[in-house]
C-alpha cells in the first residue's frame, strides 16, 4: 500500500514538474525577439476579433514551445 | 525565419499578425489549431480570414521576400473572390488561377489540366502563368516519384533538360528547386560541368538568400569542385 502511494505521489510530482516546465517554456517563447518587432497577437479569439474590426486577413505563424 | 527580418513589420502591415504557440500547457486553448488549419510540422505559416478559415498555406521561401509574395497572393485571392462574386468574369478566371497556385500541391497533373481547360478565355499573361503552374505540377510529380532513386532522378533530370530546351520552366518555388536539382543530377551523371554550373547558378538565384538551403547549396558547391577535378 505504502509503495503504491509513494509511486502515486512521485507520479503527481513528476507531472507537476513537467507541466511547470512547459509553462516556463511557453513564457520564454513569448519573449522571443521577433515578437517585439511587430504587433503580434498571441490569442486566437483576439486575433479574429481584431481582423473582423480592421477588415483584414490574419497572417498566422504556428510554432511550439514544448519542443526545445 | 524571416520573422526576425527588419523588413518584416512593414511587409505585414496589411495583416493582423497572430502567433499560435502549441505549448502542451494544460488549460491552454486551441492546442490542435495548427493541425486544424492544415499544418503538419513546425513552423507553419498560413493566412486565415476573420472567421478563422484558411485562405492560403505558405509553401515557398521562408525569407521576408518569400512571405511577402505569399501574403500578396493571399490578398489578391481575396480581392479576386470579391470581384468574382460581383460578376466580374475576368476576376473569376484570376480567382481560379490563384486557387490553383495556392493549392498546387493538392492537384495531380491530370486534374490541373482539366481544371484549366474549364477556365475559358484567358489573357496572354494568365496563359503564361497557368503554363508555369502546370509545368510546376509536372516537376513536383517527377521529384516525388523519383525521390531516393538516383537512376530515376537522372532520367527525370533529362526530362527537365528537355523541358528547359523547349522553354518550359516551372514557376512554383518548390518545383524550381526540384527542377534544377534534377538537372544537376543529370549533369553529374555525364560529368557536364557547364550544365552543372547552370543548375547551381539557378539554385543560388532561387534559394541562395534562404538560410534553410545553405547546407544544400554548400553540398552542391562541393560537388562542382569535385566535378572540375580531372577524372582519375
Amino acid at each position: 500500500m505504502r509503495l503504491a502511494l509513494t509511486a502515486l505521489v512521485l507520479a503527481v510530482a513528476a507531472d507537476a514538474a513537467h507541466a511547470q516546465s512547459n509553462e516556463e517554456k511557453r513564457a520564454q517563447k513569448l519573449k522571443a525577439p521577433f515578437l517585439s518587432k511587430a504587433p503580434w497577437i498571441a490569442d486566437y479569439d483576439q486575433a479574429r476579433a481584431e481582423a473582423k474590426k480592421a477588415g483584414r486577413l490574419i497572417l498566422t505563424y504556428f510554432t511550439t514551445s514544448y519542443e526545445s | 525565419m524571416a520573422l526576425s527580418d527588419d523588413a518584416f513589420p512593414a511587409l505585414a502591415k496589411n495583416f493582423v499578425l497572430f502567433v499560435h504557440i502549441t505549448s502542451r500547457v494544460p488549460g491552454d486553448k486551441h492546442q490542435d489549431l495548427m493541425k486544424e488549419k492544415g499544418g503538419s510540422a513546425f513552423p507553419y505559416v498560413a493566412v486565415l480570414d476573420a472567421d478563422g478559415e484558411v485562405v492560403a498555406r505558405h509553401r515557398g521561401k521562408r525569407t521576408a521576400g518569400g512571405l511577402k509574395e505569399f501574403g500578396d497572393k493571399a490578398l489578391a485571392f481575396v480581392d479576386a473572390k470579391k470581384k468574382a462574386a460581383a460578376g466580374d468574369k475576368r476576376a473569376k478566371v484570376q480567382l481560379a488561377i490563384l486557387r490553383l497556385d495556392l493549392d498546387l500541391d493538392k492537384h495531380s497533373l491530370d486534374d490541373a489540366q482539366t481544371y484549366v481547360r474549364d477556365l475559358g478565355d484567358m489573357t496572354e499573361e494568365q496563359e503564361k502563368r497557368v503554363e508555369g503552374l502546370l509545368t510546376s505540377i509536372e516537376v513536383n510529380d517527377l521529384s516525388t516519384k523519383t525521390r531516393g532513386n538516383r537512376a530515376a532522378q537522372v532520367e527525370a533530370g533529362q526530362k527537365c533538360v528537355d523541358m528547359k530546351e523547349a522553354g518550359r520552366l516551372p514557376t512554383d518555388f518548390t518545383a524550381v528547386v526540384g527542377f534544377w536539382h534534377l538537372v544537376g543530377l543529370k549533369a553529374l551523371s555525364k560529368r557536364d560541368v557547364v550544365l552543372y554550373e547552370e543548375s547551381l547558378a539557378a539554385l543560388r538565384k532561387a534559394c541562395g538568400d534562404d538560410p534553410f538551403f545553405k547546407e544544400f547549396l554548400d553540398g552542391k558547391e562541393k560537388a562542382l569542385a569535385e566535378l572540375k577535378e580531372p577524372k582519375k
